[in-house]
């Protein structure tokens, strides 16, 4: 559906904002684009409709290359290619049902055929009541929702967000997340949303993709993202790597050449692969073992629970390692930090 | 205040009205294109075009910087030209337009550059063309500082148009002048200004509702 190909840009004589990027996603996915300020995932977004025209590079969206279009043909092209964006951008001397209407004014659409299309879009987003009121007497979300049913005007295929959530509070983002994931699956949307909230990317996406200092650094399915990134700025993001929340204590203890003990302290992986209880029914169930979490950090994926825990096995050590190994053969990784005596 | 100073007092404020109604005009038709050209051809604007943007400034601000009383006798010439006199009402009228014009594409420039860009941004994703995104965004989403600003420059006209008096201009500031200063009638000179204060609060409060009335609706 989109097609990016060697993307490079940069502004004026500033270092390179975008540098041989290079990206597809498929019809129907759902890609979050995520990096810290600055790194340029927002000008990538920007590559898409060229509201930004990288200074090489292909941009494809559906059968079309972008870059080959005058400037009628392009603006036609947009109307394909829905966008929300941070701030929301709304007019603000335009009521609620003007804002929506807008984009069908532009492309001509007669005055019936707009009320038509406006009063549903309205009503999928929920906001029939406030038809008539002006941006500044809504809230944030509705805001937001305005934004959305207004990029929603012309039925497009693809679905661009810039930070849709960052300007709302906790609460309002996770309905607009809720939202904007319901309509990508009605509406069939080719949906990328450019974010710095993992919360976002974890609820929303099938795909997360990396970008540091402007080079694409990672494409990874969201559930493995969740997991354990492949890329270094993936793992800064996430904050894997950085161990499990755990009793600092008992890691100095493990960790000492002084700490030996029946307990083994363990880390524990696990990935999209894990079979659910898999984890507790080997070391306690099968191997006899007593088993504490004694830290970690678990985030629901999709229908997956991914994370890493920190865990306390109590037993035989030639029983725990029998465990260990029936659990690397269900792909659940563990590392062994090392032994403590019994924590009670 | 005797029926005989009556008569042309009224006489004169008709006329100032007249003069100030007409250039103003004159200076918002010429200054708003002016504005928009200077705002779309800024480096960060809708199609950046740096040497015009450069050239554009350059002539407004020679405009804005010569003083009014040297451009009324600068420009008699093109005031002869265009109305065929250079006194009098009609005559006062050309270096009034012609002065407000450039300041008046400043203020409008101000106004034009405080509409949020996000917006402009966001109407070219949905297909608006250039000219769309101007008339239909840019504009519109200013006019209440455009409303705003408008009313600071018919102001400054007022005060212009009766140093126009000084040269024969008519209106308001002629008439101060012929009576008040060189017939020593400071009751005149008293009147004149009176209208004036008068004059000036009414457009200020008939600007600032306007302003407030197409501000509220955001």
């Amino acid at each position: 559906m989109i097609r990016l190909e060697r993307i490079t840009h940069r502004f004026g004589v500033c270092p390179t904002v975008l540098d041989d990027v290079s990206l597809e996603v498929p019809r129907g996915e759902r890609l979050a684009i995520i990096g810290r300020s600055g790194s340029g995932k927002s000008t990538l977004l920007r590559c898409v409709n060229l509201l930004v025209r990288p200074r090489w590079g292909r941009v494809v969206v559906g059968e079309t290359d972008l870059l080959a279009l005058d400037e009628h043909e392009l603006s036609i092209a947009r109307r394909d290619i829905g966008m929300v964006f941070q701030h929301f951008a709304l007019l603000g001397r335009k009521s609620v049902f003007e804002n929506v209407a807008f984009p069908l004014e532009l492309a001509g659409r007669s005055a019936a055929e707009t009320k038509q299309r406006v009063d549903l879009l309205l009503s999928l987003v929920g906001l029939s009541e406030v038809a008539h009121r002006f941006p500044a007497q809504l809230s944030g979300g509705q805001r937001q929702r305005v934004g959305l049913a207004r990029a929603l005007a012309h039925e497009p295929r693809v679905l661009l967000c810039d930070e849709p959530t960052s300007a709302l509070d906790a609460a309002t983002a996770e309905e607009a997340v809720a939202l904007l994931r319901r309509l990508s699956v009605e509406l069939d949307l080719t949906l990328l949303v450019v974010t710095h909230d993992l919360d976002v990317a974890r609820a929303l996406a099938d795909r997360v993709a990396v970008i540091e200092a402007g080079r694409l650094v990672e494409t990874t399915p969201a559930s493995a993202f969740f997991s354990g990134p492949t890329s270094a700025a993936g793992r800064r993001l996430t904050g894997h790597g950085s161990a499990p929340p755990m009793p600092f204590p008992l890691v100095s203890e493990a960790r000492s050449r002084a700490g030996v003990g029946p307990s083994t302290l363990l880390t524990v992986s696990l990935g999209p692969g894990t079979p659910r209880g898999a984890l507790i029914e080997t070391l306690a169930t099968r191997f006899r073992l007593g088993v504490e979490v004694v830290g970690g950090h678990l985030d629901p994926v999709g229908p997956h629970t991914v994370g890493q825990l920190a865990v306390l096995a109590h037993g035989e050590p030639t029983v725990i390692r029998q465990a260990l190994e029936a659990l690397s053969a269900q792909h659940i990784t563990v590392e062994v930090l090392g032994h403590v005596r019994d924590a009670a | 205040m005797s029926e005989t100073l009556l008569e042309p007092l009224l006489r004169a404020s008709a006329e100032t009205f007249v003069m100030v109604a007409a250039s103003a005009s004159i200076a918002i038709a010429a200054g708003l294109p002016l504005a928009v050209a200077l705002v779309v051809s800024a480096p960060t604007g809708l199609s950046p075009r740096p040497v015009l943007h450069r050239a554009l400034g350059l002539v407004i601000n020679v405009g804005r910087s010569t003083p009014f009383i040297i451009l009324l006798v600068a420009i008699v010439p093109l005031t002869r030209w265009l109305v065929g006199t250079s006194i009098g009402t009609v005559g006062a009228l050309v270096p009034l337009a012609v002065a407000a014009t450039p300041m008046t594409a400043r203020l409008f420039e101000v106004a034009l550059s405080r509409v949020d860009p996000a917006t402009i941004e966001a109407a070219k994703a949905f297909g608006a063309s250039r000219w769309h995104v101007i008339s239909r965004v840019l504009v519109p989403e200013a006019l209440p500082s455009l409303v705003a600003s408008g009313t600071v420059m018919v102001v400054n006209v007022v005060g212009a148009s009766a140093m126009a008096g000084a040269v024969g201009g008519g209106g308001l500031g002629d008439l101060g002048i012929r009576y008040g200063y060189q017939r020593f009638q400071p009751s005149v000179m008293v009147a004149v200004v009176a209208v004036l204060v008068l004059l000036v609060n009414v457009i200020q409060r008939v600007g600032d509702g306007l302003a407030r009335r197409l501000e509220r609706a955001s």
